[in-house]
């Protein structure tokens, strides 16, 4: 019975361990596709402070398009 | 005998095997890693449309067409449990720190998250850094604290210097790492050495007081016991940069340089933590010690932490890829999935004795690799050893022979 128990535990334990590497290879990965960093804080005059999603940090687009204006 | 000579040879094989993947996933973690940092650093501008470089930690942001920096951003670093955190911090051309960003931590993630839904950057913003700020310790999470308060007020050194010539990074003191634990971690370690050569009738005593002290002291209180990220960091060459908490590190050396020397490992039975936890389970209901036989439960923890120190080499972060519910036992920090790998462990402990010893914990692999290697080591050296001792005894033989024909 209790040969029994540790196998179960032994079986249940490898796919947990396995689902926590294997979400932290993916993690990483994305993370690092994403070239972002981990967390930014910003500052906002309404509030004391606000959090900004990492990949709103800047509008790529909208710099783009104001610095080829400039620079035409 | 036979196929103790096969086992042998498969085990040699995968031992040099490992080894070589070992060495090819820092190398490839190598070639991985390119300056993106300043890729990130973009990111961070707020007001500025060009990014300048003024020198290695200190950028400026710059609106187009105008002479005058509209914003500056500093990098700097600070020692984590796992190696270095990097921030970047957006100041104002007055001074108010407008924007914190991680750039990138080597501790566990749980531990950074700690932090970060503390709030301690957000309390920040909008401070001038011309005054001095203090920030508050997070519980549970000191060192991640500790490292990201220290790169924080880095970041903000050369901005200060820039924009007011006050250079504060002078006055600090460097901040010590070593503690009063780590004199304890080595005087514990000792005292196990001595309790496991004992004869004393009361060697379980000994033995009990040590595993409820190491228990409370490095699980409970610093959770600074050794796990697979730690042998990650140990191989990785990490703690040469700097570490938070060398603890840990130092424990793991110990019971490494002390299997080399003596084939014993003293840590597990006398030392754990969280080997004391499942004892103390063990005691409130009715155990009995059990063992797995056949051969697919002893290989599959050894090739499971070889590829989570792969990985954390690969990736040059051991921390991200800690297994163990250690985390969970002693913080309350990890994932779901292991705080429900903690909940069965503590359940399963109080009918099998030591459960997680027994399966999955990565001790018994990497004491299986020190001792194989020892042994095989051993073994090459006793037969050099005896050739020479033939080839000297043929010599002695040859000369007495040669005497005997010249005398003759």
């Amino acid at each position: 019975m209790r040969k029994k128990l540790l196998f179960i535990f032994y079986i249940v334990s490898a796919v947990f361990v396995c689902v926590h590497l294997g979400l932290r290879v993916n993690h990483l990965t994305q993370l690092e596709a994403s070239n972002t960093p981990l967390f930014v804080a910003t500052y906002s005059e309404h509030s004391t402070s606000s959090k900004v999603p990492v990949n709103d940090a800047i509008n790529y687009k909208e710099w783009a398009e104001k610095f080829e204006e400039q620079t035409k | 005998m036979y196929s103790k000579k096969r086992s042998d040879f498969w085990k040699k094989v995968a031992s040099i095997v490992s080894v070589i993947l070992l060495l090819l996933a820092w190398y490839g973690g190598s070639t991985r890693i390119t300056d993106n940092q300043s890729g990130m650093v973009d990111q961070l501008l707020i007001n500025g449309d060009l990014l300048n470089q003024i020198d290695d930690r200190l950028y400026e942001g710059r609106i187009l067409n105008k002479l005058n920096p509209v914003e500056y951003i500093g990098l700097g670093s600070g020692i984590g449990y796992g190696g270095m955190t990097e921030v970047a911090v957006t100041v104002s051309s007055l001074g108010d720190i407008q924007r914190i960003a991680v750039l990138s931590s080597k501790d566990t993630s749980s531990y950074l998250d700690k932090v970060i839904q503390s709030n301690l950057m957000e309390k920040l913003l909008g401070k001038n850094i011309k005054s001095n700020f203090e920030i508050d310790g997070v519980s549970g999470a000191t060192v991640s604290t500790n490292a990201l308060t220290e790169a924080i007020k880095r970041a903000a050194d050369p901005v200060r210097f820039e924009l007011f010539g006050i250079n504060r990074a002078e006055n600090e003191k460097p901040i010590s790492h070593f503690r009063w634990l780590d004199l304890l971690a080595i005087a514990m370690f000792t005292m196990a050495i001595l309790v496991n050569k004992t004869r004393h009738r009361k060697k379980s005593m000994f033995n009990w007081a040590l595993l409820l002290t190491s228990m409370c002291v490095f699980g409970f209180y610093s959770s600074s016991l050794f796990s697979s990220s730690t042998m990650g960091i140990l191989i990785s060459g990490a703690w040469l940069t700097g570490l938070g908490n060398y603890t840990s590190i130092i424990l793991l050396s110990l019971v490494i340089l002390y299997i080399i020397a003596t084939n014993k490992n003293v840590y597990c039975n006398t030392l754990c933590p969280f080997g004391a936890t499942q004892e103390c389970l063990a005691k409130l209901g009715n155990t009995k010690t059990i063992s797995l036989t056949p051969v697919f439960f002893e290989w599959f923890p050894r090739g499971l932490l070889l590829v989570t120190l792969c990985l954390g080499l690969y990736y040059r972060n051991p921390a991200s890829f800690s297994y163990e519910p250690f985390g969970i036992m002693f913080g309350m920090i990890g994932s779901i999935y292991l705080f429900v790998l903690t909940t069965i462990t503590i359940v399963t402990s109080l009918v099998v004795k030591r459960p997680w010893c027994r399966t999955l914990c990565p001790m018994n692999p990497m004491t299986d690799f020190i001792r194989f290697n020892r042994q095989w080591f051993k073994s090459v050296l006793n037969k050099q050893r005896l050739k020479r001792q033939i080839i000297l005894t043929n010599q002695m033989v040859g000369s007495e022979v040669k005497r005997s024909e010249v005398s003759k």
